[in-house]
């Protein structure tokens, strides 16, 4: 196997990513930036596949700003290396990644900025494992860039500003929204379009979601969840109820709708696995309700020159997280001796200024898109957490009853998180079941992440090294 | 309901070609999306859970939660980081009939 090195390489070509890799090549180091998807650009500028031809070319400001950043990647001889998807990370930064086409690879480097954003969380709820129920963000790639509906008469639902952005696409793109069902109250959406006045540009098109959403008539059901989805054959029964303001169920009636598809999602997650697997220092933090690394200002973790930039360093969105990006970038050149101390001050201090600006709408943003804590109280025992392993509430909660305080206990013992995703999508639900009954989220702590962090075809983890190359631990002394 | 779910009137997709999941030809467009193009043509069940059996689609779509996992073209990968080639072969596979990789 040949092996590249790099003075940094960032993973995750998402704006933030973009912007460390350009800056630090700018700065005359040698950088590649991997990402698993067919095109840069991350979750939120995702482009439709480059086999799509609009037929009346009139680009939307998400695919000009992807095409000009990918424009930038290419002007400043950054090497991209799209469809690989990183599987393990080593000390010292060595990182091993395959391709579609099963074909594997490995790159070292000095520096390594992780820009690998979040994933969905949605909290469980009786038939939610059903097709057709799907993530709202994962309803946002499938509208804009699989030009897809997620179906003919969708119910969206949830919490945060996703839920009009996935209600006015819908109706955009030509669908029916039958109704949008949210946590929060009517005053939510007051309080996002207060915080969108510091942002004039995310105003306009906030107004615009509304206004589709609006003039299509849909019915908005406020303080309300989704209690329960049945899957009949080619529809979905979807019952929904009122919560109190802690996010208790507290009637007893119930709102049956038919449709289609749900789109339901309750906030997102920073992904750490590639951080936990190299050791970094961490942190609860009880804003977002989610676990964070500890990191200096300019975004470098408690590995020396590892980097977290981007919503992976806490959610406050796109254009935050492109000035994040630029710190990490100029800091890792200086960190590697691409530019002198003075430059440095003098570049990061007028990039702090914006990143403060931005940072504030988003993070205003993000706080909509923490769920209430006491959602988790109306999960029922029979109610699915673990989709790989089949696990249910019940089984959790025997664990729980027979001593487990600490998550990865709670996992050996029910396998709960050991299935293929590693445990990403029941992580939080796991954790706030767990913290209920013993306090707080850091006693419960987080799963060990363990390589390899995706599954991965066995052809591609077996290298070809000779029995040489195999590195013997020292025998300990007797 | 068996209408096609692709957004109609704004792209032109490209070159039309067959593709074959658990034996029924399906039409696509060569680099479209594999999960977005079984999604769309009303594949809305790719496979059974382990243990359960019960039926599993797409769900996060950026290759973090695996229930797209589909046996295509003879190897395992997910659908929604594959995109679609002239006479793809797609089957629907159970974890616990195929060894965990």
């Amino acid at each position: 196997m040949i092996i590249q090195e790099y003075d940094i390489i960032v993973i995750g070509a998402g704006p933030s990513g973009i912007a460390a890799s350009v800056t630090s090549a700018l700065n005359g180091a040698k950088v590649l930036i991997v990402d698993s998807n067919f095109d840069t650009g991350g979750q939120v500028y995702k482009p439709p596949p480059d086999t799509f031809q609009e037929i009346k070319k009139n680009y939307s400001t998400e695919i000009k700003i992807q095409k000009y950043h990918k424009k930038l990647l290419e002007e400043h001889g950054v090497h991209i290396a799209l469809e690989h998807t990183v599987w393990q990370v080593s000390k010292g930064f060595q990182i091993y990644a395959f391709n579609n086409r099963n074909k594997k690879i490995s790159w070292k480097c000095k520096t390594l900025i992780v820009a690998t954003g979040t994933y969905e969380r949605i909290i469980p709820f009786p038939g939610w494992t059903s097709p057709r129920v799907i993530g709202l963000a994962a309803s946002t790639t499938l509208l804009k860039s699989h030009r897809v509906l997620p179906g003919y008469n969708t119910i969206v639902a949830g919490c945060g500003p996703l839920l009009a952005v996935v209600a006015s696409g819908i109706i955009k793109a030509g669908g029916h929204v039958k109704a949008v069902i949210d946590l929060n109250g009517p005053f939510s959406w007051f309080s996002s379009i207060s915080s969108m006045l510091t942002n004039p540009s995310s105003l306009i098109q906030g107004i615009g979601w509304l206004k589709d959403i609006i003039f299509s008539r849909t019915p908005i059901y406020f303080n309300s969840i989704v209690k329960e989805v049945i899957n009949h054959k080619n529809e979905l029964e979807i019952n929904i109820t009122k919560i109190n303001s802690k996010g208790l169920i507290n009637t007893e009636n119930i709102i049956k709708i038919n449709a289609d598809s749900l789109c339901i999602g309750h906030g997102l997650i920073p992904s750490l696995d590639i951080l936990t697997i190299l050791g970094v220092k961490k942190f609860f933090d009880f804003q977002s309700a989610s676990w964070l690394a500890k990191t200096d200002k300019y975004f470098q973790t408690s590995v020396n020159n590892l980097y977290i930039v981007g919503d992976g360093a806490g959610i406050s969105g796109a254009v935050p997280a492109y000035e994040k990006g630029l710190l990490a970038g100029h800091s890792a050149s200086l960190n590697l001796n691409f530019i002198s101390h003075k430059y440095f001050q003098r570049i990061t201090k007028k990039i702090f200024v914006k990143l403060k600006k931005f940072e504030k709408f988003g993070k205003s943003m993000a706080k909509l898109m923490t769920p209430p804590s006491g959602l988790i109280q109306n999960i029922t025992d029979d109610t699915i957490i673990c989709r790989c392993e089949d696990i249910k509430r019940g089984e959790i909660e025997k664990a729980i009853k027979s001593g487990a305080i600490e998550i990865n206990q709670l996992k050996a013992w029910t396998r709960c998180g050991m299935g293929p995703c590693q445990g990403r999508t029941c992580e939080d639900t796991i954790a706030r079941i767990m913290a209920d009954h013993v306090g707080d989220r850091q006693t419960v702590g987080m799963f060990a992440r363990k390589m390899p962090i995706k599954p991965i075809p066995m052809d591609c983890a077996v290298g070809d090294f000779k029995y040489e190359d195999i590195k013997k631990v020292e025998e300990a002394p007797l | 309901m068996s209408q096609d779910l692709r957004e109609q009137h704004k792209y032109d997709r490209g070159k039309s070609v067959k593709i074959y999941f658990n034996d029924e030809e399906l039409i696509a467009y060569e680099g479209e999306n594999l999960a977005a193009a079984l999604y769309s043509s009303n594949k809305k069940t790719l496979r059974y859970s382990s243990k359960l059996k019960m039926p599993r689609g797409i769900y996060c779509l950026i290759g973090s939660c695996q229930e797209c996992i589909l046996l295509i073209n003879g190897k395992k990968a997910l659908a929604c980081l594959t995109r679609i080639t002239e006479n793809m072969t797609i089957e629907s596979i159970d974890l616990n009939d195929n060894p965990r990789v």
